[in-house]
């Protein structure tokens, strides 16, 4: 039976700076099919960020191709670069990309307002994304007032409101409480995400990575 | 087009901020058409080029004063898929209208001021008033726009 990758590095190299670049990857081929539970293992610094922004098209690969839903990403114009990235990747940075300012229902509505879902339709995903994470009352809270481990579950959650058939987890649970991961990890592990999604996530918590189908480990390049 | 909470909000276009252009974009009109109707009949049609310049300069610097502060912010709705151009047409359109609200405001005061000087007639009075909202206008878009532009494109 022919397997459907969702995602596909095909000897990808990737190096930062010029005069003297360092090199981060060298030829690296890895694949993830549809539906797999992808876990990036690795020490700080050995380049499961980097791994994960080539794979949303945010860096580009200095030699290699990246296929994505079998579309290779790496000569994509950056417009229509955005639009797919969009659709097809839902992504929680290291760094959380939520907007502080505004509420936690706002936060999860804003993906689907750039891609131009009618409100009624924004407002019921919304719903169900808050009944997802078992917080329907806390919809008006303003993101700023919240613990940075709440953040994380809003921004994972958040990562789904599109439905995208990928998600990239960028260590979503490296600052959080046992209580908060169990939250995470319980999200992760629900049929929503699990039976229906390809997820990529990079962490060293063992937690997450007892529950991934695969384990990539990722190791720093000696200089 | 972003929904107005989230564009004061997320976008930090802060309520005291557009006040500021409010308060601004009046004051420029007042003095204009004050002006209008304190100078000699060719000279007046220079003053809606004044208003047209002062406009724009405030409203550049006022703009990227304000959307420079929300630069993380920006970055994240540009990381959620929004496109430069919306973002663009959103600030640029929501700036206007505070714009277009002081040049109105700053417009009815002025030519009320000027009528109870009695120093123009109602006609002249209506039309240099005229040409100076469109001045104003002007102004606002266009320096609001420069400064839009330029401080995304920076992002």
């Amino acid at each position: 039976m022919a397997v459907n990758y969702a995602v596909k590095l095909e000897s990808v190299s990737k190096s930062y700076g010029d005069a003297s670049p360092q090199r981060i990857f060298e030829s690296v081929n890895i694949s993830f099919h549809d539906g797999e539970f992808a876990a990036l293992k690795g020490p700080i610094g050995s380049g499961k960020t980097t791994l994960l922004n080539i794979i949303a098209g945010f860096l580009k690969p200095n030699f290699g191709r990246v296929v994505v839903k079998g579309i290779d990403i790496v000569r994509m114009p950056e417009k229509e670069l955005a639009i797919f990235r969009a659709k097809t990747f839902g992504i929680v940075p290291q760094t959380q990309n939520l907007v502080l300012e505004l509420s936690i229902a706002q936060n999860i509505e804003l993906p689907m307002i750039f891609q131009n879902i009618p409100k009624v339709d924004r407002a019921k995903r919304v719903q169900e994304i808050l009944q997802r994470v078992g917080i329907p009352k806390m919809a008006d809270r303003i993101v700023g007032t919240l613990s940075v481990g709440e953040r994380e579950v809003i921004a994972i959650a958040r990562s789904t409101a599109l439905d995208p058939p990928i998600l990239l987890l960028d260590e979503p649970t490296e600052a959080l409480d046992p209580a908060m991961t169990d939250m995470v990890v319980a999200f992760i592990k629900s049929d929503h995400v699990l039976k229906k999604k390809t997820v990529i996530i990079a962490t060293h918590d063992e937690r997450v990575t007892k529950i991934a189908h695969t384990i990539i480990q990722v190791k720093k390049r000696m200089p | 087009m972003l929904p107005m909470e989230i564009v004061i909000r997320g976008l930090h276009m802060e309520r005291s901020q557009l006040r500021l252009g409010l308060i601004i974009s009046s004051m420029i009109m007042v003095n204009s058409t004050l002006l209008v109707g304190s100078i000699s009949a060719p000279a007046k049609f220079a003053v809606p080029a004044l208003a047209f310049v002062f406009s724009g300069l405030s409203q550049y610097y006022l703009v990227k004063q304000s959307i420079e502060r929300s630069d993380r912010n920006i970055r994240v709705f540009k990381e959620l898929g929004a496109s430069h151009s919306l973002l663009l047409q959103t600030l640029l359109v929501n700036v206007v209208m505070v714009g277009l609200l002081g040049s109105v405001a700053g417009f009815v005061f002025g030519v009320s001021a000027l009528f109870a000087m009695q120093t123009t007639s109602f006609a002249a009075g209506l039309l240099e008033s005229t040409l100076l909202v469109f001045g104003a206008l002007a102004g606002t878009t266009v320096g609001s726009y420069i400064g839009i532009r330029e401080t995304l494109a920076a992002k």
